[in-house]
């Protein structure tokens, strides 16, 4: 069976949200465990980026649906 | 001032990282056990179904990369190789926490190489035989790396039981399956051993500051614990195996 838009995308979210644990986690651990802060700090920044991006993902997409301009007729046929 | 700056930050960043660590992973496994699997991915008394299942699931974006990217299996084995050598610095540093988490890192990729080897019909025996290798070196080199960070306490027998427990656990298996006998059997297998010694050494260097040293005046109280733990646990499932086999290859009811 093929994969819809939003599966595709809640895999994707899902996983930018694993990247984005992991990264936050390497980071976090460089920062408490070396002198190398401000490297930990910048993964940890990514890490959070790649973190809230993939919880983003996980929101009902619009991508599949008609644009809300289609007015939509007793057929199911858009037309402008 | 500075220091105590630095501390207050330290203790600030641990503390969010333990609540992140436990928000993360109970709404994440809770929304995998409300919604169900329809596979059945197998549990263990340490690892049940729910937490398996939940982390295969997380594992499967990876392994359509690597399937997309044509990431072969020994290269995700040969990176599995080299984080290991990696924790094992970590560890030897007393870079617990860092260690604990690539170690994590380096298990999850010993599962992703043998997923995307059955996705890409590349499993084949020299595979198998180069990854079995590298699971008895990732497996020493993370207790070489303990062991190195507890040389000077007695901590370090406990490592060694560990690193031997394991390698006689493999071994067992090893052997059993030579002579034509299943044994998948005991309490604490590869994945369990992972688990429990990196989140040990996660949680153990994140609550160092709170637990001080009150095993036998040691610091890291929390990861001595664990890797006492570990060393009886690794030992008892030894001798769990060997029994089993014992009274399989008995039975004659081999495979």
């Amino acid at each position: 069976m093929a994969e819809s838009v939003s599966d595709t995308n809640a895999l994707a979210g899902k996983g930018k949200r694993v990247t984005g644990t992991f990264l936050l986690m390497l980071g976090a651990g460089i920062v408490l465990e070396s002198s190398l802060r401000w490297t930990g700090g910048m993964i940890m920044f990514a890490g959070a980026a790649a973190f809230v991006r993939g919880l983003l993902d996980i929101r009902p997409q619009t991508a599949a649906r008609p644009h809300p301009h289609v007015a939509i007729d007793a057929h199911g046929e858009g037309r402008l | 001032m500075d220091h105590l700056n630095s501390t207050f930050f330290d203790g600030a960043l641990a503390f969010a990282i333990l609540a992140f660590i436990a928000v993360t992973a109970t709404v994440s496994i809770g929304s995998y056990r409300r919604r169900g699997s329809a596979v059945d991915v197998g549990g263990s008394l340490v690892l049940g179904p729910g937490v398996r299942g939940w982390f295969l699931e997380n594992l499967q974006p990876f392994e359509d990369l690597c399937v997309q990217w044509h990431i072969s299996p020994a290269a995700l084995s040969c990176a599995q190789l080299a984080g290991s050598i990696v924790v094992a610095a970590c560890y030897a540093r007393g870079m617990l926490f860092t260690g604990g988490w690539l170690l994590l890192f380096t298990g999850t990729l010993d599962v992703i190489d043998g997923r995307v080897a059955r996705r890409t019909n590349g499993s084949s025996a020299r595979g198998a035989f180069l990854d079995s290798i590298i699971d008895r070196y990732a497996d020493a080199f993370a207790c070489l790396g303990l062991a190195a960070f507890f040389r000077d306490s007695w901590v370090l027998w406990a490592v060694l039981l560990a690193l031997l427990g394991g390698l006689i656990v493999s071994y067992t298996r090893a052997r059993a399956e030579g002579l034509g006998a299943v044994c998948r059997v005991g309490l604490l297998q590869r994945p369990e051993r992972y688990v429990i010694l990196g989140f040990g050494t996660i949680f153990g260097a994140l609550c160092e500051p709170l637990t001080g040293p009150w095993v036998a005046g040691q610091h890291y109280s929390m990861v001595i614990l664990v890797v006492v733990a570990l060393a009886l646990l690794v030992n008892l499932t030894a001798v769990q195996r060997v029994v089993h086999v014992w009274r399989t290859l008995g039975d004659g009811q081999h495979g």
